[in-house]
């Protein structure tokens, strides 16, 4: 048989497409191998994975999840999906699902040296409660720490927040969100004193120009990137500018692809800020109305150290200050830190200054997994608030999240160990007020301190300050930097490890107590995506073997430690649903409890900007977007017209800055380096992070055959430049080492991806390639969130 | 009501060991770990047959997008030009009998906004890559039933 090469067939088929010209078919199942609707059920429910939250239509029959379709109704994803999201059907189906609550027993007792084994619920809870008991006895109540996730739902994260803060008095709750989303937190505080984005998904249909500061949309975002690709085919003035330090997929809908050099997007910033202002390009009226100049501290370390402590210093400055300040940015200099040239330098500032051209900036990691994180978030919202492009139809900056609740679960309920929810802290007595009221408690129940974030929690754990560390819906022994140190401190003697989830993984392997969850739709569930979007599904299908959903063992928890009381409804207020299958957490109680803590958990956030609809409007809506007001969600904040929390007449509020005037604050913020950069012992920047057809540790997609196998094992991506230096061909083996530990895997040379000469990156999804004991955990002194895109390793092949 | 009592004995008695044994018998087991980690990285083959010489893969269940059965490595998909398109908008016979699955309908509606294009393929459907994936000859070390 003649066989094509592939180069003459798309010849051939360019011609016949021409002559042929396309036919349409109106029948849209005409995509369906078989008629997907025959026999099955569905019912809609926000995809399990990313932040951008897309709705799917689940298909069940007997009892089964048989298929997906993309939720046309969805204004998020408008009926597509990524191939994360089909994959749905199947990650509750793997073969090694935990379905029995397991117990490191030698000779029938507890034993942490010993062997998981099954034993029932019953046995141990009683286990945790009484190791929970103990270590409040001897340490006090924070040497208790839950470990929680940004892919809690809504009400597993605020029942957490209520048990631990107003039941057993330990500030020592955190979340995985803490290592993706902290940055942009603080970002949004310090610049606007209010958390998430004002703008919505819709902005994309309006925008002219976008710019990703350092985040890989296209595999990371795939659907928002695919609403930019429909934005960008459509409208001739669109362009993609791809700010990264590394090529990647984006690049290929990018008008430019700018590469910089690690680190250097704080001078990068700074420098767009200082041609608006030379070239008078900024917005006058804007700023003089709307915008406060700031400076902070400087020379904030990294948090290396434990026990690191920060305080910032701000104080007001005028414009004046400003100006001189970031006219050391000139574009030689910029060019000197970053690689990248004066003239696209000019060419940035020219569409953040052109008043013609609507800008949307985007970024999730690479500015926050950064140890100025929130420097580098503040110096993006500069840039929109000198040329006024914000909080307008297109006109906005936008910081996407990782995880499908870390905004509606982490921030909005706030599961940190300084937070309370809508934005309050534990820290402020009239906050501790307002949620004792709200939980019926006596005063003085919340403890005011805040005891440990996320990296000091696992560092409190190695040192023996936390005593009992309960994981739920995360995998902190894959996903933590500086791996080595927190893996040896979690085996250590006296820590007592715990870890619900649905499939053993590198978590498990080292825990004390593993339990097994319900997973998505095995249970009633609620998401906040990245445009303030609150979602809701009902339970569809049942969970396998005596695995329970997080709620159900939280609530087990706080009744078997004495504080059941927080979780006692009235069944007269919150009757058992009858129209859909109720959670094991519902039954348990005899009430409808989903409903009970989010009707409770509502009031806080009611006339503050946080307004939350009723229960019901989520089941029947694709979800809405907070602050909802008499019914109707806010598409944009701040601005009269379309937030109803500004005032008549006034144009733009920033109403989180209520006590400055409702300005936003523009923040004087340098370049620093950060706190590792590759010298001759350790010659090249190390950055890790995900890859399209992979959920963070893998535990859920490596289970799915077709994903597995399209994207199997984690690799190193490098410049050919750098594989011909040290003699490297793709599929060598290699080992990547730094001052902390090292891996061993295998190069991939002109994948994918391409990092920038000097550079290795590494996905960290992969339980065999264990990058995590290679990363360092220094973290931004304000945010708090460790960086994983920069640190000095070496390579070495292995022959 | 001695009878009862007696009867009741026995048949705790009788059902005692039973339970128990049952009990035993669920709660005792050692849990055999069996993670998705092999203790070697991996490398990731695909065949590398370019379009044309594969076998249609088909999908993992009825409405998924199917699998790409062929190596994509290199081909362009951007704003001026996308080569998947090229033989996938027609379903082109490259063979005989052996033809490129045409794209749905679907491909040219955006179903919320109820645009609709007759020889475009809509830009959220546009990133190929986004849904329809190769697949490598490695094999996954378990979940083997799963597609
Ligand atoms: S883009 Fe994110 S939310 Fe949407 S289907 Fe993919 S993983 Fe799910």
């Amino acid at each position: 048989m003649k066989k094509i090469t592939r180069r003459e067939f798309i010849g051939k088929s360019s011609i016949t497409i021409t002559a042929l010209g396309a036919t349409i078919y109106l029948n849209p199942f005409e995509a369906f191998s078989g008629d997907p609707d025959k026999d099955l059920f569905w019912d809609k429910a926000p995809c399990r994975f990313c932040g951008t939250g897309c709705s799917v239509m689940v298909g069940i029959k007997d009892g089964k999840i048989m298929a997906v379709k993309g939720d046309s109704e969805s204004s998020v994803n408008q009926g597509t999906l990524c191939v994360k999201g089909y994959s749905l059907p199947f990650i509750q189906y793997g073969m090694d699902r935990l379905t029995r609550p397991l117990v490191r027993m030698k000779n029938g007792q507890y034993d942490k040296k010993g062997e998981l084994t099954e034993t029932s619920w019953d046995k141990a809870m009683q286990l945790i409660t009484d190791k929970a008991k103990q270590a409040i006895k001897m340490k006090g109540p924070a040497s208790v720490a839950m470990f929680g996730s940004g892919q809690w739902t809504i009400w597993e994260g605020y029942a957490a927040a209520k048990l631990f803060k107003g039941g057993i008095g330990s500030n020592s709750l955190e979340v995985n969100a803490r290592l993706c989303m902290a940055s942009a937190v603080a970002g949004f505080m310090t610049t606007f004193g209010m958390d998430e984005p004002m703008g919505s998904y819709d902005d994309i249909a309006h925008a002219d120009i976008f710019i990703l500061w350092g985040a890989n949309m296209a595999e990371m975002h795939p659907v928002l990137f695919s609403k930019v690709t429909e934005r960008l085919l459509a409208n001739r003035k669109s362009q993609l500018i791809n700010l990264t330090t590394i090529s990647n997929l984006s690049s290929r809908m990018a008008a430019s692809e700018i590469i910089f050099k690690p680190q250097s997007d704080l001078a990068l910033a700074n420098g767009i800020a200082n041609i608006l202002i030379k070239e008078n390009m900024y917005n006058k009226d804007f700023v003089k109305k709307h915008v406060l100049f700031k400076s902070g501290k400087e020379n904030i370390g990294y948090g290396l150290e434990d026990k690191f402590v920060f305080q910032e210093e701000d104080k007001v400055v005028n414009f004046e200050t400003y100006m001189n300040y970031i006219s050391a940015y000139t574009p030689e200099y910029v060019e000197k830190i970053s690689g990248v040239s004066p003239s696209d330098l000019l060419n940035l500032a020219k569409l953040y200054g052109d008043s013609k051209l609507k800008v949307m900036s985007f970024w999730t990691m690479g500015m926050n997994q950064h140890t100025r994180g929130t420097w580098i978030n503040n110096l993006v919202y500069n840039l929109h608030l000198l040329s006024g492009k914000i909080s307008e139809p297109g006109n906005q900056p936008y910081s996407l999240t990782g995880q499908p609740s870390a905004c509606g679960t982490c921030r909005e309920v706030g599961t940190f160990t300084h937070r309370l929810p809508a934005d309050m802290v534990v820290a402020h007595k009239e906050h501790r007020k307002i949620a004792e009221k709200i939980w019926k408690l006596p005063e003085g129940t919340i403890p005011a301190k805040p005891t440990y974030h996320a990296t000091e929690m696992l560092r409190a754990l190695d040192r023996g300050d936390i005593a009992v560390f309960w994981s739920m819906t995360a995998n902190p022994f894959q996903a933590f930097p500086n791996l080595n140190r927190y893996r040896n401190g979690a085996l250590k003697d006296g820590r007592f490890i715990i870890v619900s989830d649905v499939y053993p993984t590198r978590s498990t392997e080292i825990a004390d107590v593993v339990l097994p969850s319900a997973m998505w739709v095995e249970k009633e569930g609620a998401f906040g995506n990245a445009e303030r979007r609150t979602h809701f599904w009902k339970k569809m299908v049942d969970a396998p073997g005596e695995s329970r959903s997080d709620l159900w063992q939280i609530i087990e928890f706080a009744k078997s430690m004495g504080h059941g009381k927080l979780f006692d409804f009235s069944p007269l207020d919150y009757p058992i649903p009858r129209q859909h299958k109720a959670s094991d957490a519902s039954l348990t109680a005899g009430i409808y409890m989903e409903k009970a803590l989010w009707e409770e958990y509502r009031q806080f956030g009611l006339g503050q900007g946080h307004d939350l609809a009723p229960f019901e409007a989520y089941h029947e809506t694709r979800g809405l977007r907070w602050p909802v007001i008499n019914g109707k969600e806010t598409l944009i904040r701040y601005r009269e017209g379309y937030d109803p929390y500004v005032e008549k007449g006034a144009g733009i509020q920033f109403y989180g800055n209520r006590e400055l005037e409702n300005r936003a604050i523009i923040w004087l913020r340098p370049y620093e380096p950060p706190p590792e950069t590759p010298d001759s012992d350790y010659p090249f920047w190390l950055c890790t992070g995900r890859v399209l057809e992979h959920w963070h540790s893998g535990t859920m997609t490596r289970r799915v055959r077709s994903l597995y196998k399209a994207y199997p094992h984690a690799t190193a991506n490098m410049h050919p430049e750098d594989a011909k230096m040290l003699e490297l061909k793709d599929g060598d083996k290699i080992k990547i080492s730094s001052r902390r530990g090292e891996v061993i895997l295998h190069v991939e040379v002109g994948g994918r991806v391409t990092p920038q000469p000097g550079m290795v990156y590494v996905p960290w999804f992969d339980e065999d390639v264990m990058i995590n004991n290679v990363t360092l955990d220094a973290y931004c002194p304000i945010s708090k969130q460790n960086d994983f895109k920069k640190c000095a390793v070496r390579v070495d092949k292995i022959s | 009501m001695r009878f009862l009592k007696k009867l009741v004995t026995a048949l705790l008695l009788l059902f005692i060991p039973i339970i128990l044994d049952a009990y035993l018998h669920e709660y005792s087991k050692v849990y055999q770990e069996r993670g998705l980690a092999t203790g070697q990285p991996g490398i990731n083959r695909f065949s590398g047959n370019p379009p044309g010489e594969t076998t249609v893969l088909g999908r993992p269940y009825d409405g998924a997008p199917p699998l790409v059965s062929h190596d994509i490595n290199g081909l362009a998909i951007n704003g001026s030009e996308n080569e998947c398109l090229d033989c996938h908008m027609e379903g082109l016979e490259l063979d005989e009998g052996n033809t490129a699955t045409k794209i749905p309908a679907s491909h040219y509606i955006n179903e919320y906004t109820k645009e609709q294009k007759k020889d475009q393929v809509l830009g959220i459907w546009y990133n190929c890559f986004q849904c329809h994936v190769p697949q490598s000859e490695e094999e996954p070390p378990y979940s083997r039933e799963n597609h």
